[in-house]
């Protein structure tokens, strides 16, 4: 077949290969690449879609308005709390909807802001997010963030990656990297505890025939698949005789029980199991008590507001899982490490806390806040710097605008020059997951995108 | 009632009016040979050959799932039922927040299906005493190995040469267990673990 390149794909190439030279910098390679052992990570989630206004970015609504800026802040529909007004800790600022309590816990955080999310569906956003790549349609693409580390650090503890209420996806990975997906603290104990007194004669033979594989087994199993069958069978049984239970166990009648129901409020969840509260309480218990190397947990819901629930409900449900946020941030904070003397289980924790997108920065007709591709990001922990704000929103509009990758200023009229450097980007979640995994020592090149530098402690 | 003993007689009327068809003889088949592939098309690349690749072994489906077990225990299609929120647990989309089923073997699923096992094998066994012995699906037969390779014919197809192997781990399993004081015992041990084994979950 005749050749059709052309000069101007010649040019084209050698663009690229000079790009990646340029790029060298800023892209992590494989073989440095040592996953960190002790590191764990937080993976909150806030579904629905999050107004920004309301938490991580926040404008002051004295000097802003729809006409000059495209943006309401609607403060004013939401009673109290709007009066609460946009707050500051250090360079941080949080709008009415961040609870007070995680307001003494922000000095240890950092916010990226004009995070570009490529979509206004829930489901692509939401994968987006949890695998750092594009979903295909809806489906998502590759592994959860969360089950990549697991497989990258090994099967180190009892439920490597806990998902509670969160999807999860592991493609191709080691079946120990595979989530033990749970919707509540119910599902949690059917897990972990035995179903009923089953004869020891007849569980015993059970368990001889399930350790062993027959051909057609050994057949079908050409992808893997019946060898992470049988070692998900003896996974279930290993959560039953470690006795993990007794972690989760809400009713139980200790002091260390008793304070943890005070610090996560769990009375607030009344008997709803998947309750914010509850959810929390899971995944930091699963966290400080070693029983998981990475957490996935919805900690707030029930943000998608489009019409007046907006000003009924988004700022309470978002508060309230900011408050949960507060109670697991300052649990971790309060644990000694059992491995390092002197740091915390946070020190060892890196922590994201995200929604699929944020909410229009103008109200539609019924006064709702519709989907909105720019979003933010609030990270913390081990491997990110604190009090950091990285990246920004357009002043009108809100729309995401490129960042500098080195400094994480965010620039409003990027040249050229910048933006073929590559140091100058749009970020998006992959940016952002680059970055907490190169901060662990993580392999982070399938996500073929840089890491923020300004952000890696 | 009425109704249904109206639609019964039409059925029955149904059933003894209708004049018996010899059923068609089956086409003959024309053997197929391909002595070359066609050109592609410029600038595809050449096929090596015809052979398409099957898909990959899958879980079965929580629908599938309910489905088999109706099957297995020759119950009325839908009597097995798994609770809504344990089918959403157990990976089954809402539609809401999940549209994809996941079809791995997690650790929770296979924790869920062992203790569906149990649940279901000592129900089966049970309801197995009660039942004309030509339905029953663990002791139809008088011998064990007869009974035995039954059960692993209607939870896994398999049978004849294919079920050789299976037959020795059967028996050992079936004998270890029925040390158990419970009736049945050997036969509910080698229903729960043919109900976790990989020849009935994956296809």
């Amino acid at each position: 077949m005749a050749s059709r390149n052309s000069r101007r794909d010649l040019l084209k190439a050698a663009a690229g290969i000079g790009a990646g030279l340029m790029l060298g910098g800023l892209f992590p390679s494989r073989a440095q690449a040592a996953p960190q052992p002790r590191r764990r990570f937080l993976f909150a989630y806030f579904d629905g879609g999050w107004d920004l206004l309301l938490g991580l970015d926040p404008r002051n609504p004295a000097t802003t308005n729809a006409q000059t800026h495209l943006i309401e802040t609607g403060y004013g529909q939401l009673g109290a709390r709007g009066q609460r007004g946009v707050r500051s800790v250090g360079a941080l600022q949080f709008g009415p909807a961040v609870h007070p309590d995680f307001l003494q816990v922000a000095s240890r955080c950092s916010v990226i802001q004009g995070v570009s999310m490529d979509t206004a569906s829930h489901e692509v956003g939401r994968r987006y997010f949890l695998t750092g790549r594009f979903p295909r349609g809806i489906t998502a693409v590759g592994s959860s963030t969360a089950s990549e580390v697991v497989a990258q650090q090994g099967d180190l503890t009892p439920i490597p990656h806990l998902s509670v209420n969160v999807e999860a996806y592991a493609t191709g990975l080691p079946s120990f990297a595979s989530a033990l997906s749970v919707g509540s603290l119910t599902d949690l104990f059917v897990a972990l505890r035995p179903f009923s007194n089953l004869d020891p004669a007849i569980e015993a033979a059970v368990k001889s025939y399930q350790d062993g594989t027959g051909c057609a087994g050994t057949q079908a199993d050409a992808k893997g698949l019946v060898t992470n069958l049988q070692r998900s069978i003896q996974r279930s049984r290993s959560y039953i005789t470690s006795q993990l239970d007794r972690i989760f166990d809400l009713t139980r009648m200790d002091p260390e029980m008793d304070a943890l129901r005070a610090r996560y409020d769990t009375a607030a969840a009344g008997q709803d199991p998947t309750a914010p509260e509850i959810l929390g309480f899971i995944g930091a218990q699963a966290l400080k008590e070693g029983v998981s190397q990475a957490v996935s947990v919805r900690v707030a819901n029930r943000l998608d507001t489009h019409g007046q629930d907006w000003a009924s409900d988004q700022a309470p449900n978002q508060e309230r899982g900011w408050k949960v946020l507060a109670a697991m941030l300052k649990d971790l904070s309060e644990t000694p490490s059992k491995d390092a003397p002197g740091k915390t289980v946070l020190d060892e924790t890196t922590v994201v806390a995200f929604s699929e997108f944020g909410r229009t920065p103008l109200f539609n007709s019924i006064r709702g806040r519709d989907h909105f591709v720019g979003n933010s990001v609030l990270v913390a922990g081990a491997g990110v710097k604190p009090g950091l704000v990285i990246g920004k929103s357009a002043e009108v509009g809100m729309m995401p605008v490129e960042t500098d990758l080195m400094t994480g200023q965010g620039v409003d009229h990027a040249t050229q020059e910048q933006k073929d450097s590559g140091a100058v980007q749009i970020l998006t979640p992959k940016h952002v997951l680059a970055t907490v995994l190169e901060a662990g020592g993580f392999d982070a090149s399938y996500l073929r995108t840089p890491a923020i530098r300004a952000l890696l402690a | 009632m009425r109704t249904t003993l109206a639609l019964v007689a039409l059925a029955l009327a149904g059933c003894t009016t209708t004049t018996e068809v010899p059923p068609p003889p089956p086409p003959e088949s024309l053997p197929v040979t391909i002595d070359a592939l066609p050109p592609m098309p410029d600038g595809h690349p050449d096929l090596p050959g015809l052979a398409v690749p099957s898909p990959a072994p899958r879980r079965l489906s929580i629908e599938q799932l309910q489905s088999s077990l109706d099957a297995i225990g020759e119950l009325p299609p839908g009597t097995v039922q798994l609770p809504a929120d344990l089918k959403v647990t157990l990976g089954q989309p809402d539609y809401l927040r999940v549209t994809e089923e996941n079809l791995e073997p997690t650790p929770l699923f296979m924790k869920f299906l062992g203790d569906i096992a149990v649940s279901a094998c000592n129900s089966l066994s049970d309801y197995d005493v009660v039942r004309p012995a030509g339905e029953r699906v663990m002791t139809r037969f008088p011998t064990r190995d007869e009974n035995l390779r039954f059960m692993l014919l209607r939870f896994t197809a398999l049978e004849g040469a294919a079920a050789d192997g299976y037959l020795p781990r059967l028996q050992a399993l079936y004998d270890a267990a029925s040390a158990s004081p419970r009736p049945r015992a050997g036969y509910e041990a080698v229903c729960m673990a043919l109900i976790t084994s990989p020849e009935f979950l994956v296809y």
